[in-house]
Order: structure tokens, then sequence, then C-alpha cells
């Protein structure tokens, strides 16, 4: 599983650098869905709660800083981390300076 | 007719420019800035989520409801009472509302918004490639030869007066019409222009943005108050021009002068089509300048060879130019047309008539007076062609005039 962080610097884009950008993400993901690789993904909505604590109290979160926000996953196929690392280097959010991508087995029995 | 209609396949550009223009006219021209935020804002969403899925089979009409939820979400927080029309609930509500039905007015209105008389001509070339074209200050800057800085106070000045003296979008009435037309057919002018100067690395850009200019005269083309005899001749000047677009950069992006193109490279659908609305733009004995510049391009154009074209017969064009306008690009291009019709000696003895004065900081003047001068033996050229280089901005054109020494 990959955690995406970051990489949504994108305010100024214009609708063609919007496009562009898409078309790249598009390509990246199109190659891991027709090689077997993808198996889900989604990106995340900017806002939400927390639910915290036995007393299980809501806050508005995340709390963290824009960049430490997680704004989506992507679910991969892959031997070994290290696979599944380098997979993870073609993703398109690495245009950005501040993007940050955590790279997690997802546990099975 | 279809060219000028193509749909372009830049999706998140063309529906920035259909979005904008059609919630400006429903919420009014003093909320642009929240409609573009809104539309902005809908864009980038659109860009995360069908990154990882597919782009639903209208996005339009998805991109419409998420940047007009977003409109009145900010309206209704600004003020306790909204005042929306309900116009604009009802068309929203309405399941199989599309924002296609009607966009050319929309666009045709906005049009007439962007080119209003209060801002400045260069104001309006760039709120056109803003709000008209979908170009973001980055592009537009690079389009224009500009700091990106310099290009966003400039449209935050034009927002400032569109959003107090437009009033309504609407086409203006009929005694109004002729001459905001004119002003809107120099826009479109410019944007042509500005689009069809050469660049190094930007053909695509400035293709693009010829294109839509091309697009825009489509949109008053198809609207019957706005045909006039100057539209026609506008269309056939950029058909003209535009038909050549590719033949004039190599595939190093190297600028090719007329003499050298590929005749294969150009576009003789587009020829065409010049052809057929110059012949419609034929109105009484007088000439407009879009007439006469079209016809020059046309000469180019329908030339077989460069040994065919027809220099007496532009020379001519532009002595009716001339005795119209005192546009000194218009003087200057004359004299380039007199060394190819009679000759560098009678061209040269045109050139010491014009006033020097004017033309100091003038680099296509050094140009032209260099190239006089090494064709007549005259050893000084040397100098004037590095006044000409010195002076030009474009990249493209210092390599070519480099190349000349």
């Amino acid at each position: 599983m990959f955690l995406l962080r970051g990489g949504d610097r994108m305010d100024d884009f214009s609708p063609e650098e919007m496009e562009a950008h898409m078309g790249k993400w598009k390509a990246w993901m199109g190659g891991l869905a027709e090689a077997g690789v993808l198996t889900g993904g989604l990106p995340l909505g900017k806002e939400g709660k927390q639910v915290s604590g036995t007393s299980k109290v809501v806050s508005d979160g995340p709390f963290a800083a824009g960049k430490e926000i997680v704004g989506g996953y992507i679910a991969v196929n892959a031997e070994s981390m290290e696979a599944a690392i380098e997979i993870s280097k073609g993703c398109p959010i690495f245009e950005s300076e501040d993007a940050n991508l955590e790279v997690r087995e997802m546990m099975e029995m | 007719m279809s060219k000028l209609n193509e749909t372009i396949d830049h999706l998140f550009r063309s529906e920035y420019v259909k979005l904008t223009s059609f919630l400006t006219s429903k919420f009014g021209v003093s909320n642009i800035d929240i409609i573009e935020d809104a539309v902005q804002e809908a864009l980038l969403k659109a860009m995360r989520l069908w990154s990882f899925k597919e782009i639903p089979e209208n996005p339009g009409k998805w991109l419409y409801r998420v940047s007009h939820n977003k409109i009145i979400d900010v309206l209704r927080r600004q003020s306790k009472t909204v005042m929306f029309n309900p116009e604009i609930m009802k068309d929203y509500e309405d399941g199989d509302f599309s924002i296609d039905d009607g966009i050319q007015d929309e666009q045709l209105k906005m049009i007439f918004a962007c080119c209003h008389p209060s801002m400045k001509e260069t104001e309006q070339v760039m709120l056109s490639l803003k709000l008209l074209c979908g170009f973001g200050n980055k592009e537009i800057a690079r389009a224009l030869f500009k700091q990106t800085e310099a290009v966003k106070k400039a449209i935050t000045r034009a927002k400032l007066k569109f959003k107090t003296e437009v009033g309504d979008l609407e086409v203006p009435s009929s005694e109004q019409l002729t001459e905001r037309l004119n002003g809107v057919l120099k826009v479109i002018y410019l944007l042509f222009n500005s689009g069809y100067t050469a660049h190094s690395g930007e053909s695509l850009l400035k293709k693009e943005v010829c294109e839509d200019a091309l697009r825009l005269a489509g949109i008053l083309h198809n609207n019957k108050d706005c045909s006039s005899s100057d539209l026609n001749a506008l269309i056939a000047l950029m058909c003209y021009q535009m038909s050549r677009f590719d033949a004039r950069v190599n595939e190093e992006g190297k600028m090719v002068i007329f003499e050298n193109q590929n005749r294969e490279l150009w576009d003789f659908d587009l020829i065409n089509l010049g052809s057929q609305f110059l012949g419609q733009s034929v109105n009484g004995t007088n000439y407009s300048q879009y007439q006469l510049e079209a016809a020059i391009a046309r000469e180019y154009a329908v030339s077989k060879s460069y040994e065919d074209v027809d220099w007496e017969n532009i020379l001519r064009i532009y002595n009716i130019l001339q005795s119209q306008s005192n546009n000194l690009v218009y003087q200057l291009n004359r004299l380039v047309i007199i060394q190819k019709a009679k000759g560098t000696k009678e061209a040269m003895k045109e050139l010491q008539k014009l006033d020097t004065k004017k033309l100091e900081d003038n680099h296509l003047y050094y140009s032209i007076l260099s190239n006089f001068q090494k064709d007549l033996g005259i050893a000084d050229y040397k100098t004037n062609l590095q006044k000409a280089i010195d002076l030009t901005e474009n990249q493209q054109e210092k390599e070519f005039l480099t190349s000349l020494f």
C-alpha cells in the first residue's frame, strides 16, 4: 500500500497544466493496471473529522500540516518491499518537491 | 466552416472557458473572482479524482455541479441572504440540463465583456487570454513575452474594471454594436498576432493562441448580428496566415523564411476557407485594413512557388494600406516589397524618406537597412545588423539575424 502525502501545491496550476498532470497519473496508473499490479486506490477529500480515545471525542481533523495529510492511497501487488519501492518511484506525485510516499505492507494471513 | 467550429481537445481549458462564461452570466460579473476560484477548485478536484477513476461521460456536467455548489456555498457564507436568480436553481435542478446548450451565446457575451472599452487594449488581450481562452498567468506571460508578475497585476487591474464597468453580461444593443464589434475584432486581431509571432520553443502554445483567436471569430460569425465585412476579412486573414503556421518553423525549432518554406506543409483547406471569407467580405469599393492585410496574405498563400509571387500586386496593396494609415510596420514591410518588385536601389531611396526619429529603437528598421546596405555593397551594414540583433527580443529572430553577418 502506498500512502500519498503532499504533492498538492497546485493551486496556481493552469487548466492545461492540470490536464497534463492528470495525463501522467492516468498513464502511470493505467500501466500498473495493465501489468496486473494495481489492486485499488483513491484520492481522499481534504477535510475530515477525528474520533479519539475511549470517550470517542469528535474533533475537526486532520490536524497535520498540508504536506503531512494523507491525500490518497494506492494498493499494489508486489513480491517484496523492495519491488514495491521500485514501483512507487514511477509515481507522478514526485513531480512536486514536498511529495512523500509511504510504502507499507498490507498484512495477510 | 468546420475548421472554425472544431472542438478543441483541451478538455480542462475548454471547460474552464465554458464554465466561467456560463457561471458569470448566471451569477454576474461582480462575482468573477468567486466564480474563477470555484471553477479552479472543481478542476483541481477533477484532476485528483480522474487520475484514479475514469473521466465521467459528461465531464462538463460534473464540473458544473461542483463549481456551482461551491459558488452557492461561498455566496451564502458571505451574506445571510443570497440573491440569485430563481432560474439558476431551475437550471440546476433540471437533470437534463447541459451547459453546452446556448454556451455559444454565453461566450459571445463574455467576448464583449472582456473587450469592454473601459479597459486598455493590452488589458483586454490579457483578460481574453485568461477568461476566453483559459490560459494561466504563466502561459499568458510566455505567449506575450512578458513577466508573470506584470501579467498578474494587469489582469487584476482589468478585473476591477470588469467587475464595476461591464454591467450585465450581454451583446451590446444595435446602436452600440458596430463600435463595440470593432473593439472585439481588434482584440482578436491582436490575440492572433501575439500567437503568430514566432518564438523559439513556444510554437505549440503560440499555435493554440492562434487557434483560439480563430475559434472566437467563429463564435462571432455564428451570430448574425455580429456578421460584418470586417469580421469576414479578419477570418480570411487568420486562415491564410494559419495555413502556413507549421511551415514557418523547422524540426529544430528554427525560423524558416517564406522563400524556403516547404509548401507541402501548408494547409490548403485553410487557404480555400480564407478565399471564401475574403470573397464574402467584399462590400462596395472601399477596402478595410483587414481586407488589405488578408489580400496580402492571400498573395503569398496562393503563389505556386517563390518565383511565382506577384510582388507588384503586393506592393499595390501596401500602397493602399499606407495611404490609409501611418502604421510603421506597414511602412517597413512595404520597403521589403519594393526591394522584391523594383530592386534594392529603389527600396533604399524610399527608406531614406522615412522619419528616422521614430525608428531609433525599431529592430525591423535596422534589419531592413542592413539588408539593403549589404545588397548594395556598403560595408557599414554590420553595425546596423548588430543594432537589429541587440534590439530584437525574439530569440529566434536574433539567431536568424546573426546568421546574416
